[in-house]
């Protein structure tokens, strides 16, 4: 875990960046807030209602997608690097049916959400 | 010194920092200067030599602008979001290596690279860092209690969550044929020369990556977050000061990051190209060599995310979310099958496809130029598919950017005028300061062309404009008509 160090330095490091870049605009800028200023910009008119509404389910849909085909992702990652060296008793021959597989169960999937209109937009 | 002790990594972490955030603002310059060269202009040439230190000045400006917090706005969340957006595009640096091992002039007992973290999960490690950076995004726009601000917040998780799929199959290929997730082990294998860098092997892998990536970092043509034709600017409308400046960081580094991961992977990382890469440098300065190149490459990407960006149009929002979940996902899938296959039947890395010809378009995949079936243009002409009329695009950006630029440098060089030009129009006086122009109107009534427009008034006898009884009070010469 030794080459962490470096990662945990140099989080802190952008971290001490970030912070001290939002302190430094709160130190030196002016401060002088108008009702007309802190109004949301809406090209000039007048917001009506409130931002922190319903928005449209399709953005859940995406991130539920993302999360499958993300993980699908990972199992993909540890398969792809056995490929490069397979130690028996896994052999290429044998990788690329799981492969298949793994590819023929997720492509079904993907037919299924596609035919089901997932990814539209419309 | 010991190259793992704390001060080693310590040091190597400030320099990546370093090299970092001054690459910030020469990507904001070059950017800029590009950008209007591709649009017949100059771009900032005042502040600095050639205007290098114009991002440098607008920092400054920013820092003393007023750090606005909109009414309704989520406080703390609102406040926080521009570190959640810069920090994760910067941690992305940890893994990148940007030298060969090195003991930088025998200060260190033992070569090292100049690399913050030699992760053996480098990879991941990106792909987390770089994903973390939606939150950003998606809070900035969300707490700023703007419309405008959440759509663009919202559309831009889904779209690098979507396009974070493709980033990562495309990779598959590569590490198929390393069998290594480290960015480290990935370079070497690439050490051999330039034609054993995996932009040859898996140039499919290498199309879908940089599309990808511009996706991941909101570039155009995928810069839908921002659309600021729509959205005013998107999740960073209501960003004032160096809240706003860390948004823009963050987009740069993560576009910088994202280069940097391509050349890594694709690019042969740090590798000079195989003749100079030996027989040209001494030994001890190779690291600096190599860090040159590796600069030279990021370059070279960021040109290209600027010669796009001054070339193609804008993607809408459902056919960007088509083509990451229909085109790029199956050709990434497809991809991997081929590499698999061909390694399995032929046991040698495969050769990929050729990514111009899997891509020659059918009219399904005809984004952005042809319109929607039923929406088609009212004289559609002849089209010759999606990637020649791009390159064509890329062309005639590029054709003006060699053009010799017509421009008047204002303050020092005056444009030539007319003999005739007196100066703006102006009333003559006495010279006791009265106005000749005793508000009679004649010369409008004369004038041939109907071009004087002027209303008299009535002198005030204590303090008068013009000897006579009136004066005029408007007198506006239309040199338009």
């Amino acid at each position: 875990m030794a080459e962490y160090l470096g990662v945990v330095i140099f989080l802190a490091l952008v971290g001490i960046v970030a912070g001290g870049g939002l302190l430094v605009s709160n130190l030196f800028g002016p401060r002088n807030p108008t009702p007309e200023k802190l109004i949301p910009y809406e090209c000039g008119v007048d917001p009506v209602g409130s931002a922190k509404e319903r928005h449209p389910v399709k953005f859940y849909l995406v991130a539920i997608l993302f999360l499958l085909f993300d993980i699908e992702f990972l199992f993909l990652v540890i398969l792809a690097i056995m490929f490069a060296s397979p130690q028996l008793p896994l052999t290429r021959g044998l990788l690329f049916f799981e492969l298949l597989a793994f590819l023929s169960i997720l492509g079904a999937g993907f037919f299924y959400i596609w035919r089901k209109g997932a990814l539209e937009w419309d | 010194m010991n190259p793992d002790s704390g001060v080693v990594v310590f040091i190597k972490a400030a320099v990546v920092l370093l090299i970092a955030l001054l690459a910030v603002p020469i990507a904001v310059w070059f950017e800029r200067r590009v950008i209007a060269l591709l649009q017949d202009r100059l771009g900032p040439n005042r502040v600095g030599p050639a205007g290098i230190l114009q991002p440098i000045a607008d920092a400054v400006k920013l820092m003393f602008k007023e750090n606005v917090v909109v009414s309704g706005a989520d406080s703390m969340v609102y406040k926080l979001a521009p570190a959640f957006a810069m920090v994760p595009s910067l941690l992305a640096f940890t893994v990148i290596p940007f030298t060969g091992p090195t003991d930088f002039f025998g200060w260190l007992s033992a070569p090292t690279r100049l690399q913050v973290a030699d992760l053996n999960i480098g990879l991941l490690f990106i792909f987390a860092a770089s994903s973390l950076s939606v939150y950003g995004v998606c809070l900035g726009g969300w707490s700023s209690n703007n419309k405008w601000s959440l759509l663009g917040g919202m559309r831009s998780s889904a779209q690098m969550v979507s396009y974070e799929i493709t980033l990562g199959l495309s990779v598959l290929g590569v590490l198929m044929i390393s069998g290594t997730i480290s960015l480290s082990g990935i370079v070497e294998a690439q050490s051999a020369g330039v034609w054993h860098w995996y932009v040859w092997k898996q140039p499919l892998a290498f199309a879908l990556f940089v599309a990808a990536m511009f996706a991941e970092t909101n570039r155009l043509p995928f810069d839908l977050p921002e659309a600021e034709s729509e959205l005013t600017g998107g999740y960073h409308t209501e960003y004032s000061s160096l809240r706003f400046a860390l948004f823009f960081m963050g987009e740069y580094a993560a576009m910088f990051a994202m280069s940097a991961l391509a050349i890594t992977l694709f690019l042969g990382g740090y590798h000079a190209p195989a003749l100079w890469n030996v027989t040209l440098v001494p030994e001890s300065v190779a690291w600096l060599w190599q860090l040159g190149w590796f600069i030279v490459k990021a370059l070279a990407f960021l040109f290209l995310f600027v010669w796009v960006r001054g070339s193609w149009p804008r993607l809408r929002y459902d056919q960007l979310m088509a083509l990451g979940w229909k085109v790029f996902l199956p050709l990434a899938l497809l991809n991997l099958l081929l590499t698999a296959g061909v390694m399995t039947v032929f046991d040698r890395p495969s050769l990929g496809l050729n990514p111009v010809r899997s891509c020659s378009l059918s009219p399904r995949w005809d984004f952005g130029l042809r319109g929607r079936a039923g929406h088609a243009p009212p004289a559609p002409r002849k089209e010759d598919g999606v990637i020649l009329e791009l390159a064509k695009g890329l062309a005639i950006t590029f054709r003006h950017m060699l053009q010799k630029k017509v421009t008047v440098q204002y303050p020092e060089e005056l444009r030539p005028r007319a003999p005739y030009y007196r100066g703006l129009h102006k009333l003559q006086r006495y010279a006791d300061g009265l106005e000749r122009c005793v508000g009679c109107a004649l010369c409008a009534a004369v004038c041939p062309s109907d071009a004087i427009y002027l209303e008299a008034e009535e002198n005030d006898p204590n303090d008068p404009v013009s000897p006579g009884e009136r004066y005029a009070k408007v007198y506006v010469i239309n040199e338009l008509r």
